[in-house]
């Protein structure tokens, strides 16, 4: 009896040792960024779908910079068969997405709450390039629910299934966003939301509109890492990083008001400052 | 309008640039998004489409091009054969036994286009082939087709062969 009290004591504290080291390892793992989310699916997965896990923080993202790819093939959640050119020398964001894994449900909502900027006429005084175009890439019918991403998929967003994609680009897991310019990756990495992505979007493009940015600037592209705060897009220009585009900026920028435009110094002024300026250096 | 409902795709999507599907095989050139379904059977049968662009194609489109059209710009091109069903008898509107291919500046009329928008041109022409019959609609925008432009599309068609279907 005492020798069967004793073991149970035993096992008592095994199990109590066990769960304080998973503790304090869940605890480490969020201190250092990595968000450790149990991948659960929406319901009406397909045998053999999976969910991916999330994964986040620096580090995962520069794998697939440089490379090209011509196309995203595949088919639609609607049952079409896809070819989305990458090569037309436009600006597209790849969004990887799953219907299951827990933080792509706020890219699927924020997506779907998106505004998408009209395409920019030829010789208007807006932002010089065309808005880039968002195509939401999932894994395919084999190993994805068609209606699960059926159900998420925004109406007004491309989304094609293509787990060749994934594979091109060896995208960790979802979420993930990857950005290319004439079919070369320029930027990858993972975000806690869509909004996120946008606002650091935005501000690149309107760095390379001021032609002060530092992808503007020597025609490299930048990674954007905005999983971590920390670390978000050079501006060029020591601005706050990671901080999401306000709609205030955002609703000016649509207007084609720029960081620099004229009209926010007012006609007595005459020429707005220059880039450097603006910046804080001093004039030559 | 409203996003192609449609047979769920069975076939494997392989060797890009290459894309075959419900009786079309496209090579396609660079540059262009590419679309190929069918609408959900509702009332009766319903045929394959075929969508082909040089700007994003969207999720809602009509199957002349509306929610494409209206976006082109200079020098964008549209081009979408839509399949009518197996040629049974012979008829006027299909006589034709051969693709329309290459088109030419002359095929192409304002007054052709579904949706008159200024700027376009449009060519719409029916003909069978693999005992399907089908109509070729393109759209350019810009002021006239010229010979890069046209060139594009030509090259597009060229690279399409169109085979046998059949409703499953």
């Amino acid at each position: 009896m005492v020798a069967e009290g004793a073991l149970l004591l035993l096992l008592l504290l095994i199990v109590t040792g066990l769960l304080r080291s998973h503790a304090e390892i869940l605890r480490a793992l969020h201190a250092l960024g990595a968000d450790v989310a149990i991948a659960e699916r929406h319901g009406h997965g397909s045998p053999g779908s999976r969910a991916e896990p999330v994964t986040a923080g620096p580090g995962t993202g520069s794998a697939s910079e440089g490379l090209f790819l011509d196309a995203v093939v595949g088919v639609t959640p609607s049952g079409e068969v896809a070819r989305v050119a990458l090569d037309g020398g436009g600006e597209v964001l790849l969004v990887f997405l799953s219907s299951g894994c827990r933080t792509c449900a706020a890219f699927w909502e924020g997506l779907r709450r998106r505004r998408p900027e009209p395409r920019a006429a030829p010789g208007t005084g807006t932002l010089p390039s065309d808005p880039p175009d968002v195509v939401v890439v999932t894994r395919d019918p084999s190993e994805e629910s068609v209606a699960g991403v059926a159900a998420l998929a925004p109406p007004d967003v491309v989304v094609v299934m293509s787990s060749r994609t994934w594979e091109a680009l060896a995208v960790p897991g979802s979420p993930y966003v990857a950005e290319l310019r004439g079919g070369r990756v320029v930027g990858s990495g993972v975000a806690a939301s869509w909004q996120q992505v946008e606002g650091l979007v935005s501000r690149a493009r309107a760095d390379r509109h001021l032609g002060g940015g530092a992808a503007s600037g020597s025609g490299r592209p930048r990674t954007t890492r905005p999983g971590d705060g920390r670390r978000g897009a050079d501006t060029g220009g020591g601005a706050p990083s990671a901080r999401p585009i306000s709609s205030v900026d955002t609703a000016l920028l649509d207007a084609g008001l720029t960081p620099g435009h004229p009209s926010l110094y007012g006609v007595t002024l005459g020429s707005p400052p220059s880039p450097e300026r603006r910046r804080g250096s001093e004039p030559a | 309008m409203s996003a192609p409902t449609g047979e769920a795709f069975s076939g494997a999507v392989s060797g890009s640039p290459r894309l075959e599907a419900l009786g079309f095989t496209v090579a396609v050139p660079p540059g262009w998004d590419l679309r190929i379904y069918r609408r959900r059977p509702g009332g009766g049968e319903t045929y394959p489409i075929l969508h082909a662009a040089t700007l994003p194609l969207p999720p809602n489109r009509g199957d002349f091009g509306g929610g494409v059209v209206e976006r082109m710009r200079p020098g964008d091109l549209f081009a979408a054969v839509l399949d009518y069903g197996p040629l049974r008898q012979p008829t006027p509107l299909f006589a034709a036994t051969r693709p329309p291919w290459p088109l030419r500046p002359s095929d192409f009329r304002p007054s052709v286009l579904h949706r008159a928008l200024g700027g376009q041109t449009g060519t719409q022409r029916f003909f069978c082939a693999a005992g399907r019959k089908l109509c070729l609609y393109a759209v350019l925008a810009g002021a006239r087709p010229g010979g890069t432009t046209l060139g594009r599309l030509n090259e597009l068609l060229a690279g399409l062969t169109i085979g046998p279907w059949s409703p499953p």
